[in-house]
């Protein structure tokens, strides 16, 4: 699998980076691709999805309570934005800290634990292996946080 | 060191150009006060839990207020700024703003110069 590491230029801002993953030779990154597949069915928790992913880029950061952590092991950072009981879609995120975020996807929330359900189960698991990525290559030094800002190679072959 | 690719997804501008100005401003507007209510529990000194307890709610009911997505009551805020010793509403009179208009014509000088003068003058 190749992946990419990209800024979402519409939603960060001053007071969080917002990132996303293009995964092999897709044209939209994950996040993208959850928009495009959930606003024929939700389009107004999509609206309200990307509403807060923007207030979170430009007004407020990522607050620690915004998220619901422990959507994956210990240490790899895997939340979900904080969704209501009444809420539809569960999207997955890896949360660096209140300065940057990166938005993977989901979907539709119909079951009770993760493993039941399979869309939402490859979404998470595929984070989890992008989150153990980016930390091996931070313990290396082939990547590094500068501020709000992710820097070095940014670019994943786990066929190398 | 090389930053990341700065990309635009046209999935996600399509939906900012939808965007209800009314909507916007709700979600906006409960965010910020989940951050400023979080920030000030920090700056406190306290636990989530005994912040709850000084109000008499369950932790996970500031689990709630906190998330970002709740739509608090006027009762809720009160309570909230007066146990956190914050002001969460700002009932200072903003100064009016007026608008004039004011219009007016230059003229040349008679004689041929290269001076003007103001005529007509309108302000209202």
């Amino acid at each position: 699998m190749k992946f990419e590491i990209v800024k979402l230029e519409e939603l960060s801002g001053e007071r969080a980076s917002i990132y996303s993953v293009i995964v092999n030779d897709e044209t939209d990154h994950l996040f993208g691709q959850f928009v495009h597949e959930n606003t024929p069915n939700y389009p107004n928790e999509v609206k309200d999805i990307v509403a807060r992913i923007r207030v979170i880029g430009h007004k407020t950061g990522a607050m620690e309570y915004f998220f619901k952590h422990n959507e994956g092991k210990p240490g790899q950072g895997i939340t979900a934005l904080f969704d209501r009981p009444e809420a539809k879609l569960r999207l997955y995120c890896i949360h660096f800290g209140k300065w940057a975020i990166l938005l993977g996807g989901g979907g539709p929330k119909n079951v009770a634990t993760l493993q039941e359900d399979p869309k939402l189960k490859d979404e998470n698991y595929l984070l989890r292996k992008i989150s153990d990525a980016i930390t091996l290559r931070i313990k290396e030094k082939d990547l590094q946080w500068k501020g709000s800002e992710l820097e070095g190679d940014l670019t994943f072959d786990d066929s190398e | 060191m090389k930053q990341a690719r700065v990309v635009r997804s046209p999935a996600i501008a399509a939906i900012l150009e939808q965007r209800d100005p009314a909507q916007t401003n709700r979600v906006e507007l409960r965010m910020m006060l989940s951050a400023k209510i979080y920030e000030a529990i920090q700056q406190k000194g306290i636990s989530k839990k005994q912040f709850a307890e000084m109000l008499g709610q369950q932790p996970s009911v500031v689990t709630k207020w906190l998330s970002g997505t709740h739509n608090f009551t006027a009762d809720t805020l009160a309570d909230i700024q007066r146990v956190l010793e914050i002001a969460l509403f700002n009932f200072e009179e903003q100064p009016k703003q007026e608008k004039i208009a004011i219009a007016f014509e230059l003229v040349r000088k008679p004689a041929a110069t290269e001076e003007f003068e103001i005529a007509n003058l309108s302000v209202s």
